[in-house]
């Protein structure tokens, strides 16, 4: 219960940061990727479980907001979660260098697999711009490390990991 | 004994991981799920619940954002208090002496009204609200801070103003307690009964999925004026008649989309993406309402 209880205030904390990230890059068409980093964090650090579960509910934090393909994001997050795992066993998620690159390729991954969606269920594919495309995935790979040091920290005090 | 125990645990190990496997699987299916029903009542529940879990932590974040946006500002407004409190005394004696003069042309503008025996415009009542949350994907819905405790129903219009241009914004499509979803006018599902002012013609006005908007179903023999201002028509469902939407954009690309309709650009008198705060039309009973329960 504890460590649930854990996670959810993680959770809100990540809704937070998101908002604020949302205040800041959307007036210049920058979408920071600030749920998906979060649940990144959350599936290097826990269990499968608490990961998928993340970021399906992170998903669907964003798709809340939406009037539109209410599901979305969280059936993109499960996959990119899913690609995640697939690939986890192959890097090292600790270093730094990989965070980056990792963070920054599945952003756009989902970026790409959301816009899909879109045209498959709304007829329209989402799409701002490359250098929109480019600098939210880039600027998502360069919070992960920051996030991560800091989200590592709460882990330990919290119990939820051991190191 | 330890060989049962060992046992147990790769037992459990194998469930633990069989449930991994079909846990991706599973919230696969949830999400299509999802996005497959119809936005219809079981899925307007779950989002209700929802908001319980995702709206507040935004909305104290907000506050708090603006408490202490407030107490740098009010520091400065502390130290023009006296220069600004001159200039407002001047002010207010000239507004009594315009607003003397509006009282008679009020007067004679009701005088004549009932002389041609027109409908009284209804006046523009509601709330001023906040915009707390800004959807990023697709830029067209905001969630706003006040909701039905404010008097707010669902597919309230919704109006703002940029430098000094009153226009329209949106409408509401979600509402709970203390907070409302507004789909904005820019968004490709949203239309509305438009009149141009100039040519009188009634047209339906669209948003275009890129923060801009048109009017279509205009007859062939429209003149196409160049700036020509657009306005909420009387007869729209929901919206009261005169709210500007916009003017009418460049005739370079005004487009024939069929051979009996004409479709015009539409450039919306204020950008929903620039407005912080945003007014919120109530009906009068509404506003009776609340007025009531704040005296209570």
């Amino acid at each position: 219960m504890l460590k649930f209880i854990n996670i959810f205030f993680f959770f809100v904390a990540a809704t937070i940061v998101h908002w604020i990230f949302i205040e800041i890059f959307s007036p210049f068409n920058i979408i920071v990727g600030v749920m998906l980093v979060f649940s990144l964090i959350v599936a290097g650090e826990l269990s499968q479980a608490w990961g998928y579960s993340f970021a399906f509910f992170g998903g669907l934090f964003l798709d809340f907001f939406n009037n539109v393909m209410f599901g979305g994001y969280a059936l993109v997050f499960t996959i990119i979660l899913f690609v995640f795992y697939k690939i986890s066993d192959k890097i090292d998620f600790k270093d730094v260098g990989s965070q980056i690159v990792i963070t920054t390729v599945l952003n756009m991954i989902m970026v790409l697999i959301y816009g899909l969606l879109a045209q498959i269920f709304t007829g329209i594919f989402l799409w701002h711009g490359i250098i929109s495309f480019c600098l939210g995935a880039l600027l998502s790979g360069l919070l992960l490390p920051v996030l991560y040091f800091v989200a590592k920290k709460y882990f330990v005090l919290s119990g939820l990991t051991n190191k | 004994m330890l060989k049962d125990k060992h046992h147990n645990k790769k037992k459990k190990s194998d469930g633990y991981d069989s449930v991994l496997r079909i846990l991706p699987l599973l919230f696969s299916v949830l999400s299509l799920f999802l996005i497959i029903l119809p936005l219809q009542k079981p899925i307007n529940s779950f989002r209700a619940v929802l908001s319980y879990i995702f709206v507040p932590q935004l909305r104290a974040v907000h506050a708090a954002v603006q408490y202490l946006d407030g107490v740098s500002e009010s520091v400065g407004v502390l130290l023009n208090a006296a220069v600004e409190n001159y200039a407002l005394k001047d002010e207010i004696s000239k507004l009594k002496i315009q607003n003397a003069q509006n009282e008679v042309l009020q007067l004679e503008n009701e005088r004549l009204n009932n002389a041609l025996k027109m409908s009284q415009q209804i006046k523009w009542q509601g709330a001023w609200a906040r915009i707390i949350y800004r959807e990023p994907s697709r830029l067209n819905t905001v969630i706003i801070d006040k909701g039905t405790d404010h008097g707010i129903v669902l597919r309230s219009p919704v109006i703002g103003v940029e430098e000094g241009v009153v226009g329209l914004i949106g409408k509401v499509i979600e509402v709970s307690l203390k907070t409302s979803k507004i789909v904005l006018s820019s968004d490709e599902e949203f239309c509305i009964t438009a009149f141009l002012a100039e040519s009188r013609v009634e047209g339906l006005a669209c948003g275009n999925d890129r923060g801009g908007m048109f009017v279509k179903y205009l007859s062939l023999e429209t003149p196409a004026n160049e700036k020509e201002k657009v306005y909420t028509s009387v007869s729209s469902a929901i919206f009261p008649e005169g709210i500007l939407i916009g003017e009418i954009g460049s005739s370079e690309r005004i487009s024939v989309t069929t051979d009996a309709f004409l479709t015009l650009p539409l450039k919306p008198a204020v950008n929903p993406m620039r407005t912080k705060e945003l007014f919120v039309l109530i009906s009068s009973s509404n506003t009776d309402k609340v007025l009531n329960e704040g005296k209570k």
